[in-house]
């Protein structure tokens, strides 16, 4: 894929976009207005925001990643999100749901049940229907690593392998082991090459701080899915990640406001390598393919477009009890 | 006389859905080139071919997922578990996705899940279950359990035309015990509505809601007791979500008896439900206490003696409707 200043800069602004959304939403958090976990964490920019790019709007996608920036490159508003989060009547869900479970058929974006891997047999199901019925039409799940020790990401991957179902999936390794069903000691990323081998499918891999290289991969494999030659598994392990916490005012360093590093002239250059929003704007700047004065309009965009957001998500109303039953059957039925 | 079974009913309502909907398939362990378990697919793959006929792994969960994504890109899926025990190992697919996914987010998930349920032919404790209530309880999913021929066929009919996902529960030891002339098939309801109960029996002095294979043990007790003077309402709910209380309220309302049956175990079971409402609803009207009379509440056992003594039979409807027409 060949991509315009244009394009590289807007793959920058929804990085900008999703960090600091989740930032606002880490201190609605820490002022006690969210009722739920906020569940996010830095650091997949790069990954949710590159392989969100690459599907065209016939592509469906589900992602139970711990982010927010695939919803807001399938065209869901920053408002939405914050009116998800807040539980507004005029979110997209009614506040029946979260958004971590976001779904909407019309923007091909298939929700997840809150579960690591559920949805990748649902993607599976998709892809396989999309090929019997000739459709040009790839699904892209993206899961984080616990999701490998599931009985369904087990079961998806081997229906999408035996009939050859148009499915790609992304599965980011947190660098932290020995998380709840994430790689163990002993059981690292390698295992996850052989597990593809073992189905039948392609993996490949691709470094998920690197926005590019996340964009190139993703591509490879929906043009592999959609050529017919059935899905791929995409391991992209992240150098740096943390969980937004909602009694800072900042998320941890490195990621947090209070501890970014000037990325044309850091002293710590495997922050900046870890960092894939400042990774981009590094190469970006060293390609003079993004000046200081633009980079300060996008971060200045990124940052309106929140401020709108929750603007618009604090006037919107709570939901009405008397909608509290319906919806749960087709009207008609 | 040509005769058609209830397996065979089952075999047509998905044959001739089929051929009327090319977009409903059918997938499942075994169910293409075996032809089912219960043979209940035979000669499916060669008429529909396999991007139609699905043969899976043994992957209920998997599979479960594989049918909600096709219903999300425009397909009818009918499920078929070999044993419904197995549904078991569905059962966050179908109650955190199928169930919910409307509701939260406003995609329908049509499609069908269906499979042998009950008791009765010495299959033990895995191959026998009635689990039903795991799915009542879980707003989102219709829930039918037929009788009959006729309702086996126009149900199931229903159910692939619902755009809502259905369970579709068949009851094993009617596969090939109950059957009807042709005629009176081809001039019985094509699509059964779900959500509608039916009275099989008029009756006086106790009414008997009941669903499945329990239907036959009901009217057997009410051709006993009739022979003593009493008279037994039997209502074959069909449905148990929707559930047609109207038709058991009505029923209460002018006979002011019930007892309610099922095969499956006790607590938790149709019957309480049916009991609140009726307890609720039409608390007046009752001339007795609600008796309930069900499997007691252990698993399915295999042994004959054990596996009679757990499923409700003719003469335990007829000792507790004597206790009743008594009161």
């Amino acid at each position: 894929m060949s991509l315009g200043k244009r394009q590289l800069h807007e793959l920058l602004f929804y990085m900008i976009l999703t960090r600091r959304l989740e930032e606002s939403l880490a201190r609605l958090h820490r002022e006690k207005r969210l009722s739920c976990p906020l569940g996010l964490r830095s650091g997949l920019e790069a990954v949710s925001v590159g392989a969100a790019f690459v599907p065209t709007a016939r592509d469906v996608l589900a992602s139970s990643l711990p982010t927010t920036g695939a919803l807001l490159l399938r065209g869901v508003k920053p408002a939405e999100i914050v009116m998800e989060f807040l539980g507004k009547g005029t979110a997209p869900s009614g506040g029946r749901s979260g958004i971590r479970d976001f779904g909407d058929i019309g923007r091909g974006i298939i929700a997840t049940t809150g579960h690591a891997a559920a949805h990748v047999s649902v993607m599976a199901g998709f892809a396989f229907s999309a090929r019997v019925q000739r459709q040009d039409r790839v699904a892209l799940a993206l899961v984080s690593d616990e999701a490998v020790a599931t009985g369904d990401f087990h079961e998806g991957i081997n229906f999408a392998a035996v009939r050859n179902a148009p499915l790609v999936v992304v599965v980011v390794r947190f660098p932290t082991a020995g998380r709840t069903g994430g790689p163990l000691p002993g059981a690292e990323v390698s295992q996850l090459y052989e597990r593809a081998r073992g189905y039948g499918v392609t993996s490949l891999p691709v470094d998920g701080s690197d926005l590019l290289q996340v964009v190139q991969v993703v591509e490879t494999a929906m043009d592999r899915a959609k050529s017919g030659d059935g899905p791929t598994l995409i391991e992209a392990p992240l150098r740096s990640s943390a969980r937004y916490f909602g009694d800072d005012d900042a998320v941890p360093a490195p990621f947090g406001e209070a501890a970014r590093l000037d990325p044309t002239r850091s002293e710590n250059e495997t922050d900046v390598d870890a960092n894939p929003i400042w990774r981009f704007e590094r190469f970006l700047l060293q390609q003079d393919w993004l000046s200081e004065a633009e980079r300060t309009a996008l971060s200045a965009r990124a940052d309106e477009a929140v401020s709108d957001a929750l603007r618009a998500a604090d006037a919107a109303p709570a939901p009405s009890a008397l909608a509290l039953e319906d919806r749960l059957f087709h009207r008609a039925s | 006389m040509t005769e058609v079974t209830y397996l065979e009913a089952i075999r047509r309502a998905m044959w001739e859905e089929m051929e009327r909907d090319p977009r409903v398939i059918l997938l499942g362990e075994d169910v293409g080139l075996y032809g089912g378990a219960f043979k209940v697919t035979a000669g499916f793959l060669e008429r529909f071919g396999k991007d139609r006929i699905i043969d899976t792994p043994i992957s209920e969960e998997g599979y479960t997922g594989v049918a909600i994504g096709a219903s999300f890109n425009g397909l009818r899926p009918v499920v078929e578990y070999q044993f419904i025990d197995f549904i078991a190992n569905a059962f966050n697919m179908i109650t955190n996705f199928a169930a919910k996914s409307r509701y939260r987010w406003g995609a329908g998930v049509p499609i069908v899940m269906r499979g042998p349920a009950g008791g009765g032919v010495r299959a033990g404790p895995f191959h026998s279950q009635n689990p039903e209530m795991h799915f009542v309880h879980t707003p989102g999913i219709k829930v039918v359990a037929p009788a009959t021929v006729a309702d086996a066929r126009g149900l199931l009919k229903a159910a692939i035309r619902d755009e809502d996902p259905v369970l579709y529960l068949e009851h094993k030891k009617l596969y090939r015990h109950v059957k009807a002339s042709l005629a009176e098939l081809e001039s019985a309801e094509d699509v059964v509505p779900i959500g509608r109960a039916l009275v099989r029996r008029r009756g006086e002095d106790i009414v008997v809601v009941t669903y499945s294979a329990m239907l036959y043990v009901a009217l057997e007790a009410a051709e006993i007791l009739a022979k003593e003077g009493i008279e037994l309402e039997v209502i074959d709910l069909r449905s148990l979500v929707p559930l047609d209380k109207e038709c058991v309220l009505e029923s209460v309302r002018r006979v002011n008896k019930v007892m309610i049956l099922h095969e499956d175990t006790r607590t938790g079971g149709m019957a309480g439900e049916i009991a609140a409402i009726v307890a609720e609803e039409a608390f007046d009207d009752l001339d007795g206490p609600i008796v309930r009379v069900t499997a007691p509440d252990t698993p399915v056992p295999y042994a004959a003696a054990l596996e009679d003594a757990f499923i409700p039979r003719a003469e335990d409807v007829v000792r507790a409707a004597r206790r009743l027409a008594a009161y």
